[in-house]
């Protein structure tokens, strides 16, 4: 539906027909905005393909990345019209030991102006002043974060996920946002990654397990449902 | 390290980005490890070791015999497991009456309520023994809304093995939250199972790049063995 077909085994399309998803699982009526790891270092400075891109930048997603950016400013202008809650997630960078144990980080020849810029939300989607940035030093959102008080505290009870990678932050913040009980929204347009096939079988496991995988036009035709009695109750 | 099998789903693309940034030496295990097994009841396997479209007949959840060929290798881990004290952990489906984490309807079942109770259990073939914890969750992850962090904290693990399913389930939910946990997370190749191939793969794939080592059978072996010797000798000397 999404793209993921071309990766399925024969088998898995004939697993798919008996066990896939028919429908939605649906969303509600208070929904809020995710807009999670946006930051220069996964995309670059330039709009480059990927390969030239990770010369400078090992960690981008290159036009793909940009691509999606793009598509998720147009549905923050429009959560932000509707005034839909908006929430940015990136990482931390306290010195709190990382998740991955990396053991072999390519060279960059980054300078520390640099490292810094790339720890930046890009301008196209840049927090306004009253938006919550959580901080984070885990895949998911939800780990070792407010972001759960915050969705409680505002009566959210729908997330709707834009961002990086769909196979990492992406994914991770998913299964817990499921986990809580909250109904997730991954916006298919809106998400990118380093791996084509990671990308696609995670928005297949999304769906089937955790979300309900949908277009950017869903999306806003969804925003628009809600911001609209919302608008009208002077909310 | 493991047959790197995802590579099949791989595009063009994918490879050469793997060339670049691909992992290609274990993190590495502490000395303290515990096995984790995940989700390793009768209603994903059926009763009977059947193909999966036939078992689905009965099972729908059913990871047919995939299924039971992970489960066959797990019983050989649990073995060693046993035999060198290393701590063995088993994981199932809470059934308190809490609501499930996804919001779909109810699959129709014509399951009698005796075989869907069945289907709850453990399978014979790495049933847990006495004196082995017995964890229910009512989240993808075994840590979620369960004690499992203050056991293994308790215990001083600093490394969580992991059999079960679903490779792109519970067993991937599982994984990224010990690796959030700082925990080192290993995978078992031989030892996990799902309903989808390229699941199964790709998220292999994904969690060795990104939060574990997913290693065959003999390497979890071999390290269980060396753990289990370095404790008999602290013991003796």
């Amino acid at each position: 539906m999404f793209g993921w077909e071309k990766f399925l085994s024969e088998r898995d399309k004939e697993h798919d027909k008996l066990w896939g998803k028919k429908e939605p699982y649906g969303f509600g009526s208070r929904p809020a905005l995710l807009l999670i790891d946006i930051y220069y270092s996964v995309l670059g400075l330039a709009r480059e393909p990927i390969f030239e891109s990770m010369k400078k930048w090992p960690m981008s997603t290159g036009l793909e990345g940009w691509a999606a950016v793009d598509k998720t400013a147009i549905l923050l202008a429009e959560a932000r019209k509707l005034n839909i809650p908006v929430i940015h997630v990136k990482g931390s960078h306290s010195g709190v030991n990382h998740w991955g144990r990396r053991t072999r980080m390519p060279q960059t020849n980054l300078t520390q102006e640099e490292i810094l810029k790339g720890r930046e939300i890009v301008d196209e989607v840049k927090p306004l002043p009253g938006e919550l940035v959580i901080e984070k030093a885990a895949p998911s959102a939800f780990k070792g974060t407010p972001l759960q008080f915050q969705l409680t505290s505002l009566g959210v009870d729908t997330i709707i996920c834009c961002g990086e990678t769909t196979s990492g932050c992406v994914r991770a913040t998913v299964v817990d946002g499921a986990t809580h009980r909250f109904r997730m929204g991954v916006v298919a347009d809106c998400v990118f990654d380093r791996t084509e096939s990671s990308h696609y079988m995670n928005l297949y496991d999304m769906h089937n397990k955790y979300a309900d995988v949908i277009s950017l036009e869903q999306a806003i035709e969804y925003f628009r449902e809600i911001g609209a009695p919302k608008a009208a109750a002077g909310v | 390290m493991n047959s790197r099998g995802w590579e099949r789903f791989f595009t063009e693309r994918d490879r050469q980005h793997d060339a670049i940034l691909g992992k290609r030496e274990p993190k590495g295990f502490g000395g303290r490890p515990a096995l984790l097994l995940i989700d390793i009841y009768y209603s994903v396997l059926g009763l009977a070791r059947e193909p999966i479209f036939e078992s689905m007949k009965t099972w729908p959840g059913s990871t047919g015999l995939e299924g039971w060929a992970a489960v066959d290798k797990t019983a050989e881990l649990l073995a060693v497991a046993r035999d060198n004290g290393i701590p063995v952990i088993h994981v199932k489906g809470l059934h308190s009456g809490i609501k499930p984490w996804i919001h779909r309807k109810p699959r129709p079942s014509n399951l009698p309520e005796e075989l869907a109770l069945k289907g709850r259990e453990i399978v014979d073939e790495v049933k847990p023994i006495d004196g082995e914890l017995v964890i229910e969750k009512s989240a993808p992850s075994a840590f979620m809304g369960t004690p499992l962090l203050y056991h293994l904290t308790s215990l001083g693990i600093d490394t969580v093995i992991c059999c079960g399913e679903t490779t792109s389930g519970c067993v991937r939910a599982t994984v990224v939250d010990g690796a959030t946990h700082r925990f080192r997370m290993g995978v078992v190749e031989e030892c996990v199972f799902d309903r989808t191939e390229a699941s199964h793969w790709m998220n292999l794939y994904d969690m060795n790049q990104k939060y574990a080592d997913v290693i065959f059978l003999e390497t979890a072996k071999a390290y269980f063995e060396q753990v289990g010797a370095a404790k008999k000798a602290a013991a003796a000397g």
